[in-house]
């Protein structure tokens, strides 16, 4: 936590830095290309106009006028004698030369050809060379004026509040990023603690951010998988709780009748023990086959190897499959079939048929009825399955189709609870919709719609 | 009635043996199509039950020689989604398959099925009014409702519909349906014509069992 601080803080700095390097360089360039020249030149322009309005009984006074509005002058005569105006050069080091350049009647560009350490700053040195010369003639004499403008106090002033100000800008700056980062840090360390618990299989921590900018869609996010997991944490513990449940029971009976057999007992008592333990193991291979296909079926990308199957076709086949069934429990099944062929997947679709029926037929008492139809309606394929059987209550109805939901608590009936859930799994992955109409005691219709 | 199992896994072998011999059948066994063959050249039998994954000779093999050459019933035995549509389409003839795992109730029902179908040389379909026999899938069809019919009724009303307008004698009946040995109570023929009555009644057939006392029965076809 404390080195995204120190990283922000420092980014500022360098930024901050950079940016002053950068501007710095830009203006050099831009007055040593451009502006340099220019004010040269306003000098030269502005001395011209003093020498104009010089006249030799007051050119004194004008001149400490002129120096009271703010420039710095020298004047020199044919003799080489110096008279300063307005305040003193700090380095008066007006060459020679430069001198008899203009008492000759050249213009001296001190200002454009000055060279300084401080490069741009150069322009505020307070030096006798840092001036631009004109000449001028007054009483048959040659004079040279030099000039420039003092900006001496006026630069000092600048220069303190240029420096205060950057100062402001970077003192605000860090200030401003310090707290923008507590504000983004403060919802990462809660994410991180949040993820610690969720770690520690804790997904009742509450997260408390509400924003609406990237952190908050991260929160939500993250709720969103804190519920996932959560609730996939629970049916995990669930479905555990049910396998154990429902592979220990048969298993209890299959030890315990097995234990029976090897003691002295009648045959009647041999007969009902083996089909005991005969059930008990089909049970088990059935709960252990359809554990196996509904395990696949919730993988995301199971794949459905979808073909054109006549459905009517399939139903016969599972009729034909059970007809020793029908004829042994004494039940009257007849079905009304019209050619319809879907793109389904083959083997998925038979293990729906054979759940629907078989429930039928294992919740229907001898003497009652099922009656099989199956016809197209547009677009979607219609099957019911009706039956006079045990029927449903309004909770029972709602909880068919969960996993190892079993209206027979007692398990008495030879089944997994999740045969149902199989066939809305399957018919789910295939778009269609699967739901039961019932009437306790009266019996019960499952519908399936599955697209063609 | 002689039934013979090809399978060359052993405990399939006698699994299948023991519930048919139970249900009072005799049983040659054999664990391949070779085998088979050479068995039939001892034996006379009724119906094959085949495995169709077998080394040296596959089942379909084995079924094509049993059924073109020696006019035996075969009903194969295949695991899940085994067959391919050409297949079943080979099987749909006269042949019946069963997939595994298969209940052994499964077997004996079907083996019943294909040997009363095999044992009559009768048209396999029979229409009387809106009613349709399908023998070879045990079917009644009435107004477009297909009925699964117990075994015993579906034979009793076969016979009347073929006798559709004649009087069937009640010892014809028991004869055809139960075997020439069967001594059941008149009560027992009594209680199924009912209940094929109620069926036909339930979803509207156009035709009618009558009672010809102290002689049999009568199908009518009704306007």
């Amino acid at each position: 936590m404390n080195s995204l601080y120190r990283k922000f803080s420092g980014a500022t700095l360098v930024i901050l830095m950079t940016s002053l390097v950068v501007g710095f360089v830009l203006a050099n360039i831009l007055y040593f290309t451009v502006a340099k020249e220019k004010i040269d030149a306003r000098n030269v322009e502005t001395a011209q106009g003093i020498v104009d309005m010089l006249f030799y009984d007051h050119y004194e006074q004008v001149l400490a006028a002129i120096a009271n509005l703010g420039y710095q002058m020298i004047v020199v005569d044919e003799d080489g004698y110096r008279e300063t105006y307005g305040e003193a050069f700090t380095n008066d080091n007006l060459s020679q030369s430069a001198v008899d350049y203009v008492l000759g009647g050249g213009i001296y560009h001190g200002m454009e050809n000055f060279t300084s350490s401080m490069l741009m700053m150069g322009h505020f040195s307070n030096s006798a060379e840092n001036t631009v010369g004109v000449p001028f003639t007054m009483n048959g004499e040659q004079y040279a004026l030099f000039l420039r403008p003092d900006n001496q106090s006026l630069f000092s002033d600048m220069h303190a509040i240029l420096v205060g100000f950057i100062i402001a800008v970077a003192a605000v700056s860090l200030i401003g990023v310090f707290i923008m980062t507590r504000k983004v840090l403060r919802p990462i360390d809660q994410l991180t603690e949040a993820t610690k618990a969720v770690a520690n299989e804790n997904y009742q921590f509450e997260l408390d951010i509400r924003r609406n900018d990237e952190i908050g869609q991260l929160a939500d996010s993250f709720r969103t998988m804190q519920a996932h997991l959560q609730h996939n944490n629970e049916a995990t513990k669930a479905f555990i709780n049910n396998v154990s449940h429902d592979f220990q029971s048969p298993l209890m009976n299959i030890q315990g009748y097995a234990q029976l057999l090897q003691n002295g007992i009648t045959e009647q008592e041999r007969l009902e023990y083996s089909e005991i333990i005969d059930r008990e193991s089909k049970r088990l291979s059935n709960l252990t086959k359809q554990l196996l296909l509904l395990t696949s079926l919730d993988q995301p990308s199971y794949p459905l190897e979808k073909e054109a199957v006549r459905i009517d076709e399939q139903l016969r086949e599972m009729v034909n499959k059970y007809r020793w069934r029908i004829v042994e429990n004494e039940l009257e099944l007849s079905y009304k079939l019209a050619d319809v062929t879907a793109h389904v997947d083959r083997e998925l679709m038979m293990n729906v048929w054979d759940n629907i029926l078989s429930n039928a037929m294992k919740y229907t008492p001898a003497g009652g009825f099922i009656e099989l139809t199956c016809e197209q309606q547009g677009e979607m394929l219609v099957f019911c399955c009706q039956d006079s059987g045990v029927g449903l209550s309004e909770s029972e109805a709602e909880q068919v189709f969960e996993r190892f939901y079993r209206v027979d608590e007692a398990r008495k009936k030879d089944g997994t609870g999740l045969g149902l859930a199989i066939a809305k799994e399957v018919i789910e992955l295939h778009g269609g919709s699967i739901t039961v109409e019932s009437v306790l005691g009266e019996g019960s219709t499952f519908i399936v719609k599955l697209p063609i | 009635m002689r039934i013979l199992v090809v399978d060359d896994d052993p405990h399939i072998l006698q699994l299948v043996s023991i519930h048919l011999k139970k249900e009072g059948y005799k049983v040659e066994q054999a664990s391949d199509g070779v085998k088979a063959l050479q068995l039939l050249e001892d034996y006379d039998v009724d119906l094959a039950i085949v495995d169709v994954m077998m080394p040296n000779m596959n089942g379909f093999e084995l079924t094509k020689i049993l059924t073109n050459d020696l006019n035996i019933p075969v009903i194969l035995l295949t695991a899940k989604g085994q067959l391919a549509d050409k297949e079943k389409g080979f099987l749909a003839g006269s042949e019946d398959y069963i997939v595994k795992p298969f209940e052994p109730k499964e077997l004996t029902f079907r083996v019943a099925v294909v040997l009363r179908r095999a044992g009559r040389s009768m048209e396999s379909k029979v229409v009387a009014g809106n009613v349709k026999l399908d023998r070879q899938n045990f079917d009644v069809t009435i107004n477009e409702h297909t009925l699964v019919f117990p075994l015993k009724e579906f034979e009793l009303l076969s016979i009347l519909m073929t006798r559709a307008g004649k009087v069937t004698q009640r010892s014809l009946l028991f004869e055809q349906t139960w075997g020439a040995n069967y001594l059941g109570n008149e009560l027992t023929l009594n209680t199924h014509i009912n209940r094929v009555r109620e069926r036909l009644k339930k979803y509207g057939a156009t035709v009618e069992i009558q009672t010809i006392r102290g002689i049999g029965y009568k199908l009518e076809v009704s306007e």
